[in-house]
């Protein structure tokens, strides 16, 4: 018994801290949601008003939506691509190869680098006038297209930066789940004919599965948070075509100043990231 | 020839992955390498004809110095104390009966899923009300607080890999709780406690959203600097890449030094590679 209070003591200043860093601020702002308080109308006070604030976000705010929606178009097509090559790649890396443990290590380098170096780099990659992107595609299909200006197109511009991203963690856990895979039923199912198509939907498939869930949390509560990469590659535009919830809520709390607002679109998006957290961390304890 | 074929097959791909990784990169020194007047230009140089160094000297004199100081400052500081934080709570955690322990980690884990824009308003409003915005301590507390979970976590996975006989013997020993775990177990773990540091430090210096938002001259850092960039002086981008390889060259150097524990670092300890 002395022993647990003796480590509840050890505990407890980590514990301590982030209640007063997270648990109070996240309490302290929720109280803001009930509030509409403008920072730059100061006249105006604080005025408790209730829902109106959830209210008028579900009922009347269409770019909550708009910002929603491109939030999970990011969110599904970066991570169909991530999942498609940065497993097809760990496939490629299961084997003896030369140089292999360099290779891994080059690989690796986008997880690395500051996301708003990465912004910086593809916005001058994507550069309508002057980027290679456009070089390429003109010499490759003879036209120039608007990477960062067209709506249409400037989603997939995104997407494309948070690939190049983080495709790698996806290559990285992949090929740790595939190297501890144990050699055995592989080689019986081989011995008893089935193709490599076969052997990987059925065995290695299911064998990575664990880990690839695992992944898959990570990367969507990351993605939930998209917003350095963002912020310098288009800065949310044309108008709101690739603003995400998270810079929505930055830019109504801190240009347009309005607090509670702010702090009730960042509560829904708490709330939707919590929800969708919970049913894969479900997945993951069902095992 | 079928297996020439073969590594064909695998070879073919592996470079042009590893070229469509480098390149983003290899543009970055490129560009910070080149006049201006020779990187807006179409088509763009692939290789430069004559390089200059001058974009690093105007970046500095620009004003670019300070944010690399503030981040070197508030990534060691912020780390240092969450190291400290971290030891004797992952050392309770994963000597604590499982049923305490097991809960009280993935609350703690929760923390680090939270989405920063939830907790960046009312942390701002704190700061200001402490007069705390633009300091380096203000950056350093949050910072901490960022930081703990991933550091408890991963601590915590390698202090439970230690057998307990090994403590046991300690302890019968006549050694303190305390004493066993800095003199015996600590000394076990050193290459994780360093690759724990190492993450912290690529963590904090990484980071953009709190630090946009919770500094402004004095205390902003080199992420918040290379942010600027955009807007408000038009197309610099030789000064604005000689900032970024600056920003991204001491992250890869960390970076080459976790290797071993890369999976465990980016899945906070969750998987074990």
């Amino acid at each position: 018994m002395r022993r647990e209070y003796f480590s509840l003591i050890l505990v407890l200043p980590c514990v301590i801290y982030l209640l007063s860093l997270t648990v109070f601020p996240l309490i302290y702002s929720f109280g803001l949601t009930f509030f509409s308080w403008d920072l730059a109308q100061p006249a105006l006070g604080r005025p408790f008003v209730g829902l109106d604030n959830y209210k008028k976000i579900i009922i009347n705010d269409m770019r909550f939506w708009v910002t929603l929606g491109n939030t999970l178009f990011f969110l599904s097509a970066s991570l169909a691509a991530e999942f498609a090559i940065g497993i097809g790649v760990a496939l490629l890396m299961n084997r003896e190869i030369k140089g292999g443990s360099i290779i891994r290590v080059v690989l690796l380098i986008p997880l690395f680098v500051p996301p708003i170096v990465i912004g910086a780099i593809w916005r001058m990659i994507f550069n309508e006038l002057y980027g290679v992107m456009n070089y390429l595609s003109y010499i490759v299909a003879g036209i120039r297209l608007n990477w960062l200006t067209d709506p249409n197109i400037v989603k997939l511009t995104v997407v494309v930066a948070d690939v190049w991203e983080w495709t790698p963690f996806v290559f990285l856990v992949s090929l740790a789940g595939l190297m501890s895979i144990p050699q055995a039923p592989l080689e019986a199912a081989e011995i008893d004919g089935a193709s490599k198509v076969q052997i990987f939907r059925y065995i290695t498939l299911p064998l990575l599965k664990p880990v690839l869930i695992i992944v898959l949390l990570i990367r969507v509560m990351d993605l939930f948070k998209l917003f350095d990469v963002i912020w310098l590659l288009t800065y949310g535009g044309p108008g709101i075509a690739t603003e995400t919830t998270s810079l929505y809520a930055f830019f109504t709390a801190f240009s347009y100043f309005r607090l509670g607002y702010a702090s009730a679109i960042s509560y829904i998006l708490l709330f939707i990231i919590a929800l969708i957290s919970t049913a894969i961390i479900r997945m993951i304890r069902r095992r | 020839m079928r297996r020439k074929l073969g590594s064909v097959a695998i070879y073919l791909p592996l470079c042009i992955i590893i070229i469509i990784t480098l390149f983003p990169i290899y543009w970055m020194i490129n560009t910070s390498l080149k006049f201006d007047k020779e990187n807006l230009v179409f088509p763009p140089i692939f290789i430069p004809k004559e390089l200059t160094s001058s974009n690093y000297f105007s970046v500095i004199e620009s004003g670019g110095g300070p944010p690399l100081i503030n981040s070197v400052v508030i990534s060691l500081a912020s780390t240092f104390i969450t190291i400290f934080i971290a030891i004797p709570a992952a050392y309770s955690l994963a000597r604590l009966n499982p049923k305490w322990g097991d809960n009280l980690a993935l609350w703690i884990l929760s923390n680090r899923m939270l989405p920063p824009i939830a907790t960046v308003i009312p942390l701002f409003l704190f700061l200001r009300t402490l007069g705390l915005l633009d300091t380096h301590l203000g950056l350093v507390i949050v910072y901490v607080a960022y930081n703990l979970p991933f550091a408890v976590w991963m601590l915590r996975g390698f202090l439970a890999e230690i057998p307990r006989d090994l403590e046991e013997a300690a302890l019968v020993d006549g050694c303190s709780r305390l004493a066993a775990l800095a003199r015996i177990l600590l000394p076990v773990i050193t290459a994780g406690i360093v690759t724990t540091i190492i993450f912290c430090l690529i963590f904090s210096w990484n980071e953009f959203l709190y630090a946009t938002i919770l500094t402004r001259l004095n205390a902003k850092t080199v992420t918040v600097q290379i942010s600027k960039y955009y807007g408000i002086r038009g197309l610099v981008w030789g000064e604005m890449s000689a900032l970024s390889t600056l920003a991204t060259i001491p992250v890869l150097v960390l970076s080459l030094l976790v290797q071993k524990y890369i999976v465990r670092g980016m899945t906070f300890g969750m998987v074990k590679g």
